[in-house]
């Protein structure tokens, strides 16, 4: 079943997450299931919205959780009810 | 006193009947139980507002965008009306002129119907391509219809027009819904909006009995109310 993009959203965030809140982009692309356009894309959303940031580990990029993208995933399942409930 | 049709901008006096429904208003109990629902409604609309803040901060999801806005412009509507019945009652017509008047009855009917057209447009947005686009043109088609009202007062009342399209879009997306979970939310919609409608006629075009408007009021006050709960409901952890 494709997936919308809060679903998307999500399982990006739980895939940092489940990585000790520490990933690089290719694994992290691995992982996502999106095409390197559209995975582009939503981190660029992320980075903008600040639900995740770049960190740097020995000179080599990592993406990392911040505190709203703790929040988002903690509070997912009461916005897809939400969203459910009301139709929206 | 039953029929008799008020309308904005050449407010027909039937002085005896009018000034009865005035007193009867004023001095009554029934302006404070139209006080406190009004309250009540105005209060649950921003609480409506301010609950869904977090979830839309974090997702810029539209639909929740939408249903805020619907919500917010209800809160003033509510407040815009009680207002204007106020107005009308304490000073036997426009209070500080017709034009600040005009101008309140423009706001209650260009956020009267903006809350109404969001609420039914955050159930549909996600069939059009560019949501935002169609956002504006229901901003355009609000303004134009109050614009309309309020200046030329037409005698088909536009605003009753659009009510009834509401009721119509409202059981159209109803019955294009992909899941049984929303039945109850579309019920509450359009029970909302027949509320609404009746409450407006009630109260200013048609003099029905006091007791027939508070019933109306109380039953919009409810209907809030229970979208407040589910609101609060769908929120909270779990």
């Amino acid at each position: 079943m494709k997936r919308d993009r809060l679903a998307v959203i999500n399982d990006i965030l739980k895939t940092i997450s489940s990585y000790k809140n520490k990933i690089k982009p290719t694994p992290l692309l691995r992982y996502s299931n999106l095409s390197s356009q559209g995975f582009s894309v939503y981190i660029s959303e992320l980075l903008e919205k600040n639900l995740i940031e770049e960190v740097f580990v020995k000179k080599r990029k990592h993406y990392s959780l911040t505190k709203k993208g703790f929040k988002f995933i903690e509070k997912y399942i009461a916005i897809r009810g939400f969203i459910e409930d009301f139709g929206l | 006193m039953k029929g008799e049709l008020i309308r904005f901008g050449a407010i027909e006096k039937a002085e005896p009947a009018f000034i009865l429904a005035k007193e009867k208003f004023v001095s009554g109990t029934s302006f404070w139980i139209e006080l406190f629902f009004a309250l009540m409604v105005v209060i649950l609309c921003f609480l409506i507002y301010k609950k869904t803040k977090e979830i839309y901060d974090l997702t810029s999801h539209k639909g929740i965008k939408y249903f805020r806005q619907a919500f917010l412009f209800f809160g003033v509507a509510f407040l815009s009306r009680f207002l204007l019945m106020l107005s009308i009652i304490l000073n036997d017509g426009p209070l500080f002129g017709k034009g600040l008047f005009q101008l309140g009855f423009f706001i209650f009917i260009y956020s009267g119907l903006m809350a109404a057209l969001l609420l039914v447009y955050s159930t549909i947005w996600n069939k059009f391509k560019d949501p935002d686009r169609y956002f504006y043109w229901i901003n355009l088609i609000a303004l134009s219809i109050a614009l309309v009202d309020t200046i030329f007062n037409p005698r088909e009342n536009f605003f009753f027009i659009i009510t009834l399209l509401l009721l119509i879009s409202t059981i159209i997306s109803f019955s294009s819904r992909e899941s049984n979970k929303t039945l109850k939310t579309y019920v509450i919609y359009i029970f909302l909006f027949l509320a609404w409608f009746s409450s407006i006629l009630a109260n200013f075009f048609v003099r029905f009995s006091t007791l027939s408007g508070i019933i109306l009021y109380v039953i919009s006050a409810l209907l809030f109310l229970l979208i407040y709960t589910k609101v609060n409901k769908s929120l909270s952890t779990k």
